[in-house]
């Protein structure tokens, strides 16, 4: 009977076909997310690429891509998301077979933060049912966001007073070993500093410049204590933030610069600390250190680690700026001990509200207060 | 939020599906009646434009009117009119209207975004047929094979409409949706299915019958062709004394225009075959056209390098697909090879340092022990073995030795 054999036929075609179409719907589908730069700075706008890949014949008429990312980075544009404790973004795609589609989005850099994208999902509805068929994706982009910088007035004239510090506590020894440049002969140089073969080329004699043996250090102790009954986020951010600032002024006078902090370092869970440095390169890996600092981890108190400074014998050519707000006395005692030992040191405290008048400053200590 | 266009096309979509679906419900109930009664042709065709005209002013009533009071009332209206003017009696008509009632209840009770069909469509040929059976009527049978295609079809189609119907209200919230793109791959994969089940409907009605099969069809298209031929003759009778319709030869059992006869009058001929050339040009025009205009908007979509929502589009060259399935054919080691076995040792090793949840897909064998502390858990020179060994299976590219194995397994316990 005809009348029977269509129906059936044509029934079990449509079950061959549409099971053809959900088998071969994930093959050949890749999905790419990456961030185009590595590391931008607070405020700074980042651009995230996100890639879908089609690699075989069968064109997908309806791509629905999702993923999430931290609160902290902000789509521009962003009718494509839901906030909740995270930013969802969905995206819709539609593929040929054999086609690439690249879709660019703006990114605000809100907070300071390491952030990465671990996975998305790709869902395709079926043709004629409300079903729909999943697959997920692994990635591994990251974007750090380093602290912003301050520019405020307060803080611009504690830089200018360190710098200034720093290089007048330079040594008058120098060191033969180095070669840092070339000037014009004044009599009072000696002779062995000439250099013949550049007083040759001049119209007058040239006198090598050293090095001095001794280099300078500025060590950053940033304190991330949490001390208080209330958790004021933006005072250790300010804090980061002024250890960023500084560290860049440092860096671009050729100061040799390191960092210590009880903060933990969100990848590995150590303390963030970075080696002393002055290369252009340096001010890059000091900012996503301070990125990588999560204040949600818990953080060894930083009395007992301004003390072992006391006993770290490199020290001793080294200049200290502490950053903390935490002017308890425990901290005031071990800084002005560090303060006395070790010839003084800077202490900036950032204040969110008007700092209190008439502040015990014990010996040792340089005190400044910023405004964050 | 919305694109206005595609909303707006969607929603006609769905309006011309219910229509579809009525004026198929609607007229295959007019011509079982008019069968069954055996009713001259003449009063089956007019029947059939009286339900069809029903169908939509339902349709007009199912867009406009929600108060379900009113819908009831409007369509007993209706279903009223029809038996005042039934060409088939009033007694028959009355079946009509309770059966429009039924129909226009039933879709407003479903309250499925007025979409047609359900899947008791596809049983109503089926029943059809066997009436046919049972009262031997060949020409019902015929019927319900087409109606059979056309409910299948109209089916698809709805099941396809309600998939994308989601897909657009839950992506009418967003930006940046490639409406366009969508709509067309969609109807691209819609005639697919449906040229490949008529083509498949085709070969088995032909496979299984083929030469009733196309008598019955040629008769069909005939008996379509003769009704529009007979039109065309009245109008030219009522604008002209060229032609006498009371010259027309007519069966004079049930009134049926006989074509052989009256097409030996030349002007007849003339009209007739003037006719069927405009018929022959105009399908095919419009289907050329149609193919055209779809195949050239396909291909500038194919062609682009920027779609309209600003996303770059790249064609994969042929290189790259082969890259892909080269990579694809490698093969992966089997179960219970040595080189599967040194890995599940190893993992298990990974995994007894407590924090195996911190390492990434990209890290190598040394970062993997550093950061699941897996080294702590032995001693270091157990675990610089281990490290070895694994290193030498998983990248030496050589045979593993069992020897190797036995090895890596002592020092992982």
């Amino acid at each position: 009977m005809l009348i029977l054999w269509i129906p059936l036929v044509l029934i079990v075609m449509y079950i061959i076909l549409h099971a053809v179409f959900v088998f071969l719907w994930p093959k050949g589908i890749h999905v790419e997310l990456d961030f185009k730069q590595r590391k931008v700075t607070e405020g700074q706008e980042a651009v995230l690429l996100e890639t879908l890949k089609n690699n075989k014949f069968l064109p997908l008429p309806v791509i629905r891509m999702q993923f999430k990312l931290d609160r902290g980075l902000q789509i521009l544009e962003n009718e494509n998301v839901t906030v909740s404790d995270t930013v969802n973004v969905v995206e819709y795609f539609s593929v040929f077979g054999w086609e690439q589609l690249v879709r660019t989005q703006r990114v605000l850099a809100r907070k300071r933060g390491y952030y990465r994208i671990r996975t998305s999902g790709v869902a395709v509805p079926e043709l004629f049912s409300l079903r729909e068929g999943y697959l997920e994706f692994t990635h591994d982009t990251e974007l750090v966001v380093c602290p912003g910088l301050i520019e405020t007035e307060d803080l611009a004239v504690v830089c200018e007073q360190l710098i200034g510090e720093m290089l007048s506590r330079r040594r008058i020894f120098e060191d033969v070993f180095t070669f840092r440049g070339i000037r014009e002969y004044v009599p009072t140089d000696p002779i062995s500093s000439i250099n013949w073969k550049a007083s040759a080329k001049s119209s007058g004699y040239m006198v090598n410049l050293r090095d001095y043996t001794v280099g300078q250090e500025v060590r950053i102790l940033l304190d991330l204590d949490n001390t208080k009954e209330r958790f004021i986020t933006d005072i250790f951010e300010g804090s980061i933030r002024i250890a960023a600032t500084v560290a860049g002024s440092f860096i671009d006078n050729h100061i040799m610069t390191s960092l210590v902090t009880n903060g933990r370092d969100v990848l590995t869970g150590q303390e963030a600390g970075v080696e002393a440095g002055s290369s252009a390169e340096h001010t890059g890996t000091i900012g996503e250190a301070l990125a990588r600092i999560d204040l949600g981890m818990a953080r060894a108190p930083f009395a007992q680690r301004i003390y072992e400074e006391l006993l770290d014998p490199s020290g001793e050519n080294v200049a200290y700026l502490l950053i903390s707000s935490d002017t308890g006395d425990v901290k005031t005692a071990a800084a002005s001990e560090l303060g006395v030992r070790r010839g003084g040191i800077y202490w900036v405290c950032p204040v969110v509200e008007d700092p209190p008048k008439g502040r015990f400053i014990p010996d040792g200590i340089e005190f400044y207060e910023v405004r964050v | 939020m919305y694109d206005e266009r595609i909303m707006l096309a969607e929603g006609k979509a769905q309006k011309a599906l219910r229509l579809l679906t009525n004026a198929l419900l609607y007229v295959s109930f007019s011509t079982v009646t008019g069968v069954l009664l055996k009713a001259p042709a003449g009063k089956k065709v007019l029947g059939a434009v009286l339900v069809l005209l029903a169908a939509g002013m339902s349709e007009v009533i199912q867009e406009k009117v929600s108060r379900l009071w009113l819908f009831a009332l409007l369509h007993m209206a209706v279903a009223g009119v029809l038996c005042l003017t039934a060409p088939y009696g009033r007694t028959a008509f009355i079946f009509f209207g309770v059966f429009i009632m039924l129909l226009a209840m039933s879709s407003h009770a479903r309250r499925v975004r007025h979409i047609h069909p359900g899947l008791f469509l596809l049983l109503y040929p089926l029943v059809i047929y066997l009436i046919a059976l049972f009262v031997e009527n060949e020409e019902l049978k015929v019927f319900a094979i087409f109606l059979e295609i056309a409910v299948l079809a109209l089916y698809l189609i709805y099941r396809n409409l309600v998939s994308m119907d989601r897909t657009y209200v839950t992506a009418g919230r967003y930006v940046r949706v490639p409406y366009g793109k969508i709509r067309k791959l969609n109807t691209a994969y819609l005639l697919i299915f449906l040229l490949g089940g008529l083509a498949v409907s085709f070969l088995l009605a032909i496979f299984t019958d083929g030469e009733r099969f196309f008598t019955i069809v040629g008769d069909a298209v005939l008996f379509v062709m003769a009704c529009i031929f007979y039109a065309v003759i009245w109008i030219i009778s009522h604008l002209t004394p060229w032609v006498d319709m009371t010259a027309v030869p007519r069966d004079s059992g049930n009134g049926r225009l006989l074509l052989d006869e009256a097409l030996q009058n030349p002007l007849m001929k003339m009209i007739w075959n003037i006719l069927m050339t405009v018929s022959y040009i105009l399908i095919i025009t419009l289907v050329l056209l149609f193919l055209f205009r779809y195949l050239k908007s396909f291909y500038r979509e194919f062609k682009a390098t920027r779609m309209e929502n600003g996303d770059q589009r790249i064609l994969l060259k042929r290189r790259e697909r082969k890259e892909k399935s080269v990579r694809v054919r490698e093969r992966r080691p089997g179960y219970f090879s040595n080189e599967a076995r040194a890995r599940r040792l190893y993992v298990r090793y990974i995994r007894s340092g407590g924090e195996s949840d911190k390492v990434l897909p990209h890290h190598v064998p040394e970062e993997i022990e550093r950061i699941s502390h897996a080294r702590e858990m032995r001693d270091p020179e157990s675990a610089d073995k281990i490290h070895y060994l694994y290193e030498k299976i998983r990248y030496s590219g050589k045979q593993t030795e069992s020897g190797d194995l036995q090895t890596l397994r002592k020092e992982t316990g």
